[in-house]
């Protein structure tokens, strides 16, 4: 996917570039919102990374600009300010999702690949992953091609494995994106990790293999083996 | 009591200490006063006799009962004016038969070479007859005068009192989050414009500490995000690295989740000015039965985990006109806060209807005083994870919204009700 970074601090903007592309994606950054402008007039991008607070403008200014260029580039939006009115702003202009810093970079990456799944695929979203087929719109998973039922949980769990194969995801990260914020991620810890292990069971029951690997006690891993 | 009633008993108070010192003295010059009339009556009486005597033969032939004369039989000291001596005596009065008050004078003069002794009575005023002249005509007076001080005090505060009033209502409607420093007429008083001044200059000075304050704890915590936010974002980088030890992991991870709590810490102190700033002010009907439901259905999954027991009486189609998404914070908070403090395989309790929303759960004793719960950063020791803002949110919310909310302990049950 051919990405742009619009951020005005750099090292924020660093991690992001390093992990997307690391997960294989085209990243580009720029710092201010001329050059945002300057970029998205010049090329076509598939995704746009934005953060609303730029030294020299909004970035809620680059979405009337790229709606007015009637580009499809998909929008996420970024910001410190954990502002309803702002959030309820940037979508109506156009933006596909909103995301309050700090987040969680795998988080963000589970974010943008729904964004282009949903736009993309047209609903009509499977994923494969060697014995294991998930189409997303019916929230089914399908072990050597017989289904195993999944909750609700364990679906989004999954889902946010394949979507960060082969990195080290907290259980921070899981617990937020499993329950939001209401929740206190440290009472959520002990859930998740039940969740993990009814997971493992479902898929190696129905003849999986055991993907996921505990890291420390940091965190989980959905290890590809080498083939 | 009112300043004005408080004054005007004191000098009630005074004024009758007054009457009663004056009455004495009221009635001693009275007294004196009448002697001396009556001192000179009797004199010139004397010398009404002398002229007499001088018209008869036998002095003591023109005595009567208020006049004695006597011849004396040897030389005297004194003569006449010098020989006059006064004094109070009781006589018996001619018709009344009684015995009363009369003023005596003795004097002595030298008639046709013999010398008289002339005693002269006349009846006086008795003093008890002025003890009680003095007294009715004080008392009156001193009701009088009480009368009239109540009424004039009541009539005067109504206008001297005004801007003291007026002062007092303008710093009983004072509200500091409105940042509107109090201003006031000027009175024609001193002591009431210097009070005016004084007030003026500090509610001026308090809105400006409050204002700078608050956007120093608003900007402090939304600045903190950016950091925060690039410093979990190289950590999660440095996981993904393929060469570190276990050692290594650990320390990541307690720099992560202390990253994480800082920013969970702003973003709730955020949403705590946020909600003092009246950020939320949606007022519109919301199915509190129904939002409440659906957090449960959240929720669910974790209370399940705890072996938690659930037990609901939800009232349908309660509906509540507040801001939704407080309403679901507040919601969430108080559910949160059971799931959290509760016991493994406990039980949570959870009542609506149209008045009251209370929540209850199993636990452990609160480790300090219930009424700090709502306070910021209280929390027990044993979840030091905690934020110790959840029921600070709960109660702020609460407060905005004009909603009662109590904390009760018993039978091993913690329990919080909300009055709509």
């Amino acid at each position: 996917m051919k990405i742009l970074v619009v951020e005005d601090n750099p090292d924020l903007a660093t991690n992001i570039v390093t992990y997307l592309k690391e997960e294989g994606n085209v990243c580009e950054w720029v710092p201010t919102y001329r050059e945002a402008i300057d970029k998205i007039v010049s090329f076509g991008y598939e995704m746009l990374i934005l953060d609303i607070m730029l030294p020299d403008g909004s970035g809620l200014n680059v979405i009337k600009e790229l709606k007015t260029q009637n580009s499809d580039a998909s929008i996420l939006i970024i910001s410190a300010k954990n502002s309803l009115d702002d959030k309820i702003y940037g979508l109506n202009l156009g933006a596909d999702d909103y995301l309050t810093k700090p987040f969680h970079l795998s988080e963000l990456h589970a974010r943008i690949k729904a964004i282009y799944r949903r736009k993309n695929m047209n609903g009509k979203q499977e994923i494969k992953f060697n014995e294991l087929t998930i189409q997303v719109e019916n929230h089914a998973l399908m072990v050597h091609d017989k289904p195993v039922d999944l909750t609700q949980k364990e679906f989004d769990l999954l889902l946010f494995f394949l979507t960060n194969k082969n990195r080290v995801i907290t259980k921070q990260s899981i617990a937020e994106h499993l329950w939001g914020d209401y929740v206190d991620a440290y009472d959520s810890f002990d859930f998740v990790y039940q969740h993990i292990k009814n997971l493992r069971k479902k898929i190696l029951n129905a003849g999986g293999l055991d993907y996921i690997r505990t890291v420390y006690g940091l965190g989980y891993k959905f290890l590809v083996p080498y083939t | 009591m009112k300043l004005l009633l408080r004054t005007s008993i004191y000098y009630i108070i005074i004024t009758f200490i007054v009457f009663t010192l004056g009455s004495t003295i009221l009635y001693n010059i009275f007294l004196n006063e009448i002697k001396t009339e009556t001192d000179l009556y009797l004199i010139e009486r004397f010398h009404t006799v002398i002229s007499t005597l001088d018209t008869v033969n036998q002095p003591e032939s023109i005595s009567n009962y208020k006049l004695e004369i006597d011849t004396l039989s040897n030389v005297p000291e004194k003569l006449g004016r010098e020989s006059f001596v006064f004094s109070d005596t009781m006589v018996m009065h001619q018709y009344l038969r009684r015995m009363e008050n009369n003023r005596k004078m003795t004097g002595v003069i030298k008639v046709n070479e013999s010398y008289l002794k002339l005693t002269l009575f006349d009846v006086i005023v008795e003093s008890d007859d002025i003890m009680d002249g003095v007294f009715n005509a004080l008392w009156r007076l001193f009701l009088f005068l009480g009368i009239v001080m109540v009424i004039s005090s009541f009539l005067i505060s109504r206008t001297i009192f005004k801007p003291f009033n007026q002062t007092l209502q303008k710093i009983k409607n004072f509200n500091i989050k409105e940042l509107q420093p109090i201003k006031f007429k000027k009175s024609h008083t001193h002591e009431f414009n210097q009070l005016n001044q004084f007030i003026e200059q500090m509610t001026e000075k308090v809105n400006a500490d409050y204002r700078n304050l608050k956007e120093f704890s608003e900007n402090a915590s939304h600045e903190m995000q950016t950091p925060l936010a690039i410093a979990k974002g190289k950590l999660e980088l440095m996981l993904q690295s393929n060469d570190l030890d276990e050692k290594n992991m650990s320390m990541i991870e307690s720099a992560y989740i202390s990253i994480d709590h800082i920013s969970k810490l702003g973003s709730s102190l955020t949403l705590l000015t946020r909600i003092e700033n009246m950020e939320f002010s949606d007022r519109v009907d919301c199915v509190f039965s129904d939002l409440l439901q659906k957090s449960l259905d959240d929720f669910d999954e974790l209370y399940q985990m705890k072996e938690i027991a659930v037990e609901k009486a939800i009232e349908k189609n309660v509906v509540i006109q507040n801001d939704p998404d407080l309403l679901k914070i507040l919601v969430n908070n108080l559910l949160n806060n059971a799931l959290r403090h509760n016991n493994q395989g406990g039980s949570v309790k959870i009542n609506l209807d149209r008045n009251n929303f209370s929540i209850s759960n199993t636990g452990e004793d609160l480790q300090f005083s219930p009424d700090e719960l709502f306070e910021r950063f209280k929390k027990d020791k044993q979840s030091s994870t905690s934020l110790g803002l959840g029921l600070a949110i709960v109660k702020k919310i609460c407060d905005i919204s004009g909603y009662t909310i109590k904390y009760s302990y018993e039978k091993g049950r913690h329990q919080i009700t909300i009055k709509f």
